[in-house]
């Protein structure tokens, strides 16, 4: 990161990265199979497009955990 | 084992607790709700077994893609199986399938706040522990109600409650969380221009005060985004920061609510950070270096060839980001009222019971005592919040170490 960070801000930067970690884990699928019965009930697709969101999501869920926990082990 | 292994072993462990504790609170009036319960834990243990398989089997590079298989059958054919049968109702599963995610960030906030693992149990289990304790009387009074209080009465449920027929406080009484978000608002417009109408070079005590916390704001979220971006972005920064910590605040105030106990209004917030991103992110890459950043910059064939899959995944990462931040301050902001009004009301039922000696000192000094963690939690929130809005921002902007992150990522 640019500059330098206080260490106590450290710790809470690492405190808000790790702790969204679980929401973004549940959330992520959550979002994808929201907007496939959206676009299932508009395409009328039911239940493919829920299905492939919802496995979309849960990739997401754990790409964004990866560049979490990359980002909460840079140095500052 | 890893501490990161054994904290997985350990919440899954007290999520099971938790889950069967809560299937047995539940199961005399509601069997249905209950197994639905351990079937949503079930469904979530499973996926994390799977995760810890796939993680392991990544490495080591033999039957990942079979374990992938399984997990995509067993966990999210369960879960489909389940909500197709039709005989369990959402939010009970819903719960049950959280479980083990609500353990698992509670404990990895203990860490990050200097509690070792062994010590996480103890704390975890009594935490919990007290939380079903107070949740099944509280059900058991919630159904004998008509209608359950998750906060105190503010002043427009008191006006609306004297003034039923009033139209007018009606609309304000329906639109309660606009209307604390309004004061909220304009009480920091009010406290701004008190602290800078009059500036002077030896500041007072108030100006001093507002100087410092702006300063130490800026200087927290330049050491992030760096000098040169700081200028631009703090304005947004800042204000997101300063408007949440007086929302959350006002919430300590009797007879006032904190706005940011409702979702409508964090997601709000988390709107505005999202569009200000991706706006950024718009006008630093150009719309085509945009569309390519979201498209995960393919490159080659094979990069072509999964952009139907990359661009929806990106897609979803970008939005799950901003509605994590929202669900994070709406929950601690709901559960700090939801835990001081059930304080209040054990005090009021003690009190009724004429029971003054267990009223006073333990269940009004614990209220007490929550009240001041929730003015540290406002703050925590606020700065959680705005620093993880900065994060993402920073995420966003052209940066030499993020593009060569990228560039070694792409390779």
């Amino acid at each position: 990161m640019n500059g330098k960070t206080p260490k106590k801000v450290a710790g809470w930067r690492q405190v808000g990265l790790l702790s969204s970690i679980p929401f973004i884990l549940a959330l992520a699928p959550i979002i994808g199979f929201v907007i496939g019965q959206l676009l299932d009930r508009h395409f009328r697709t039911r239940p493919w497009l829920s299905i492939i969101l919802l496995l979309l999501g849960f990739v997401a869920g754990v790409r964004e955990t990866i560049k979490i926990v990359k980002l909460s082990q840079q140095e500052d | 084992m890893t501490i990161g292994r054994d904290i997985l072993d350990r919440a899954l462990r007290t999520s099971w607790v938790v889950a069967a504790a809560l299937a047995a609170a539940l199961a005399p009036a509601h069997p249905r709700d209950s197994i639905a319960i351990l079937a949503g834990q079930l469904v979530a243990f499973l996926h994390f077994i799977f995760l810890r398989k796939i993680v392991k089997l990544f490495t080591e590079g033999r039957g990942f893609a079979l374990t992938i298989v399984a997990k995509i059958a067993v966990v999210y054919g369960g879960l489909l199986v389940l909500m197709a049968w039709g005989k369990m109702s959402y939010a009970p599963l819903c719960i049950g399938f959280a479980l083990p995610f609500l353990v698992l960030f509670l404990r990895s906030m203990m860490l990050a706040f200097g509690a070792g693992p062994s010590s996480l149990t103890r704390r975890g289990a009594l935490g919990l522990g007290a939380s079903l304790l107070l949740l099944v009387p509280a059900r058991a009074h919630a159904e004998g109600a008509k209608e359950a209080a998750t906060e105190l009465p503010n002043w427009l449920v008191i006006l609306h409650d004297f003034n039923p027929n009033n139209p007018a406080i009606s609309w304000l009484e329906k639109n309660q969380i606009i209307v604390f978000a309004w004061v909220a608002g304009l009480l920091f417009l009010f406290l701004s221009w008190l602290a800078m109408r009059k500036p002077k070079m030896v500041p007072g005590h108030f100006q001093n005060a507002v100087e410092w916390m702006v300063e130490s704001m800026e200087d927290v979220c330049g050491g992030l985004l760096g000098p040169e971006h700081i200028k631009k972005h703090f304005p947004i920064i800042g204000a997101l920061f300063f408007y949440i910590l007086t929302i959350n605040l006002l919430g300590i105030i009797p007879g006032m609510k904190s706005a940011t106990s409702s979702l409508d209004l964090t997601l709000a917030l988390a709107l505005i950070t999202f569009l200000y991103v991706q706006f950024w992110g718009i006008r630093n890459l150009g719309i085509l270096g945009y569309l390519d950043h979201l498209a995960g910059s393919p490159r080659d064939a094979i990069g072509w060839m999964m952009l139907p899959v990359m661009l929806p995944v990106h897609i979803l990462g970008e939005l799950a980001k901003p509605v994590s931040l929202s669900c994070r301050l709406f929950g601690n902001i709901f559960g700090e009222d939801t835990l001081i009004v059930v304080f209040v009301g054990a005090t009021a039922l003690c009190l009724k019971a004429s029971l003054t000696a267990l009223a006073v000192p333990p269940m009004a000094g614990i209220t007490a005592l929550f009240m001041m963690l929730q003015t540290l939690t406002s703050i925590v929130q606020a700065l959680i919040f705005s620093l993880l809005a900065t994060v993402y921002l920073y995420m966003m902007l052209p940066h030499e170490a993020h593009a060569h992150e990228e560039a070694t990522s792409a390779h």
